[in-house]
C-alpha cells in the first residue's frame, strides 16, 4: 500500500503521515463511539472496521441516492424549477458528506447532520486541546531529553 | 338556537353543572360555560372545538339527532373523528363570507360523516387545500423537513440570517466540510508532535474524551477497552505500519483504563504541566487491570504535581514488560504510535 512517491520523501515525513493517518482513524473511531445510537455513527463504524477495498470483490453498484426523496424536498422548499435542481444537488452533496447519508431519507438526513455536526465539534475540541497540551509538554522538555 | 335549547332546558336543569355560578343566560347554564365562550358559540352554528364541549354537544345538540344512524348517544358520532380539522373547515364554511367556502364546509361535513372511525389527523387544512389523507401526510412531512432545516440553521453559525434554502444548504455543507478538514488537520498536527510519550493509547483517549465531552460517562471502561482491542486489531494491521512488530506488541498488550470523569477532564486542561521526565516510572503510570478508582492515581499524580488524572490514558504502558526502566521505555516508545 506504500505510495511509490513516498520513497522520495525523507523518512521522517512518511512516519508523520503514517502516524497522522492513524490518529485520524483513532479520531474517527472516537467520533463513531461517541454517539452509538445514530445512523451516521453506525455507518461510520461499518466503514472503519470493514476490510480494505483492495481485498473486496468488485464492488456492487452502491445504492444510488434516493431519487424519489430529493425531488420531493426540492419541491417542498422551492417552487422554481432551476432552484429545485440546485437544491437537489446540494442535498445529494450533503448525503455524501454525512456517513451513511446516501441511504437516508431527507428529513432523517437533516436530523443526522445536526447530530453529526455536534459530534464533529466535540471531536475537534478534544483534538485541539490535546494538541495544545502536547505542544506545551514538548516545548518544556525539548532540551531535557 | 334558543328554540332548540328551550326543550332541553327542563330535563337538564337538574343536571346542570353545579359549577355554574352565574344566573345568566340559560344557554350558559346548560353548557356550564363562562359567558364569553357561550357568546362565541352562539355566533357559530358549528361544533365547539373543545372536546369536552363537543361531548356534551353531542349528547344534547340537534346534530346528534340528525346523525342518528348510530342512535346510541355515543360521542363518537357527532364529534367527528378529525375534530380539529373538520372544525376548522366548518368555521370557514360556516362563515358567511362566500359561497365557495360554504360549499366546502358542507362537503367536509359529508366526508366526515362517512369516515366516522378514522384516526385523527392533526393537520390544519388551509383554505383551498386538498384534504385527502395522502396530501395531508405529505404536508406533515414537509413541515417536518422544514422544522429540521430550521434546527440545522440554528446549529450552523451565521446561518439563521440567510434566507433561501439553497444558500442555507450551502452553508451547512461548508460547515460540515470545514469540520472534517479540521479533524484532518489536527490529526496531522498531533502526528507532528515529537513524541516522548507513547501514543498508542491515543485512540482510546480520543474515543473516551469525545464520549465524555458529549454523551456518556465511562464508568467501567475496561469493557470498552477490551472491545476496543478486538475491534482495533483489523484497523491497525491494515494501515501500512513500518515498524509493525514493535507497534503491534505495544498496542496489543496495552490495557487502557480510561477513568475520566467529566470534572477530571476539566481539571486536566487547567493543571499546569510540569516536567514529565521524572515521572515516567512504571510504578506510577502503570494502570491496574483491576478497575480501581482513580483516587490512587490522582494522589500519586498530585504528589508529583503533574497533570491531573487525564494524563494517565495518554501513557499506555506495555504490560508485557512492566518493570522496564523509564529510559528504556522511552526509547522504545519514542517514534512509535
Amino acid at each position: 500500500m506504500e505510495n511509490p512517491l513516498s520513497e522520495a520523501r525523507p523518512h521522517s515525513q512518511t512516519i508523520i503521515e503514517e502516524r497522522g493517518k492513524r490518529i485520524k482513524l483513532a479520531a474517527e473511531v472516537g467520533l463513531a463511539r461517541s454517539s452509538s445510537g445514530r445512523l451516521w455513527s453506525r455507518a461510520l463504524r461499518r466503514r472503519l472496521y470493514r476490510k480494505p477495498p483492495q481485498r473486496e470483490y468488485i464492488v456492487k453498484n452502491p445504492t444510488p441516492p434516493l431519487k424519489k426523496e430529493v425531488p420531493l424536498v426540492a419541491e417542498v422548499v422551492a417552487g422554481v424549477a432551476e432552484e429545485k435542481e440546485e437544491i437537489e444537488d446540494k442535498v445529494r452533496a450533503l448525503q455524501r458528506l454525512v456517513p451513511g447519508g446516501e441511504e437516508m431519507e431527507v428529513d432523517r438526513l437533516f436530523e443526522e447532520t445536526a447530530d453529526y455536526i455536534e459530534a464533529l465539534r466535540e471531536q475537534v475540541g478534544v483534538m485541539r486541546a490535546l494538541a495544545c497540551i502536547l505542544d506545551g509538554m514538548e516545548s518544556r522538555d525539548g532540551d531535557k531529553l | 338556537m334558543e328554540d332548540e335549547i328551550q326543550p332541553l332546558l327542563n330535563p337538564t336543569t337538574a343536571s346542570a353543572s353545579p359549577s355554574v355560578a352565574t344566573s345568566g343566560a340559560s344557554f350558559t347554564a346548560l353548557l356550564g360555560l363562562p359567558p364569553n365562550r357561550a357568546v362565541e358559540l352562539l355566533h357559530e352554528p358549528t361544533f365547539p372545538s373543545d372536546p369536552a364541549l363537543v361531548d356534551r354537544a353531542a349528547r344534547f345538540s340537534v346534530f346528534a339527532a340528525a346523525a342518528a344512524a348510530s342512535s346510541a348517544p355515543s360521542p363518537e358520532v357527532s364529534p367527528p373523528p378529525p375534530p380539529t380539522e373538520t372544525t376548522k373547515k366548518r368555521k370557514d364554511g360556516g362563515s358567511t363570507n362566500g359561497k365557495a367556502k360554504v360549499k366546502k364546509g358542507k362537503h367536509a361535513e359529508e366526508d366526515t360523516d362517512g369516515e366516522n372511525k378514522l384516526p385523527y389527523v392533526h393537520v390544519r387544512a388551509r383554505r383551498g387545500q386538498a384534504t385527502d389523507s395522502h396530501s395531508l401526510a405529505e404536508r406533515a412531512r414537509r413541515e417536518k423537513i422544514n422544522a429540521r432545516m430550521k434546527l440545522l440553521q440554528e446549529l450552523v453559525p451565521g446561518c439563521s440570517k440567510i434566507s433561501g434554502t439553497a444558500l442555507v444548504l450551502d452553508e451547512i455543507i461548508n460547515h460540515v466540510q470545514y469540520l472534517q478538514r479540521q479533524v484532518e488537520y489536527l490529526s496531522m498536527r498531533l502526528a507532528a508532535v515529537n513524541p516522548r510519550i507513547d501514543f498508542s493509547g491515543l485512540d482510546t483517549f480520543l474515543s473516551a474524551t469525545t464520549m465524555e465531552c458529549g454523551r456518556l460517562t465511562i464508568g467501567n471502561a475496561k469493557v470498552g477497552a477490551e472491545l476496543d482491542q478486538q475491534q482495533q486489531q483489523p484497523v491497525w494491521s491494515e494501515v501500512g505500519v513500518s515498524d509493525s512488530d514493535q507497534m503491534n506488541s505495544t498496542t496489543n498488550s496495552k490495557r487502557p483504563q480510561i477513568q475520566l470523569q467529566q470534572n477530571q477532564l476539566q481539571q486536566f486542561w487547567h493543571v499546569d504541566l510540569l516536567n514529565t521526565q521524572n515521572h515516567l516510572q512504571p510504578s506510577v503510570w502503570e494502570r491496574d487491570t483491576v478497575m480501581g478508582s482513580t483516587a490512587p492515581h490522582v494522589q500519586r499524580e498530585e504528589q508529583h504535581s503533574f497533570v491531573g488524572p487525564g494524563a494517565v490514558p495518554l501513557l499506555a504502558f506495555d504490560r508485557v514488560n512492566p518493570v522496564a526502566p523509564p529510559i528504556q521505555s522511552n526509547q522504545q516508545l519514542k517514534m512509535e504510535l
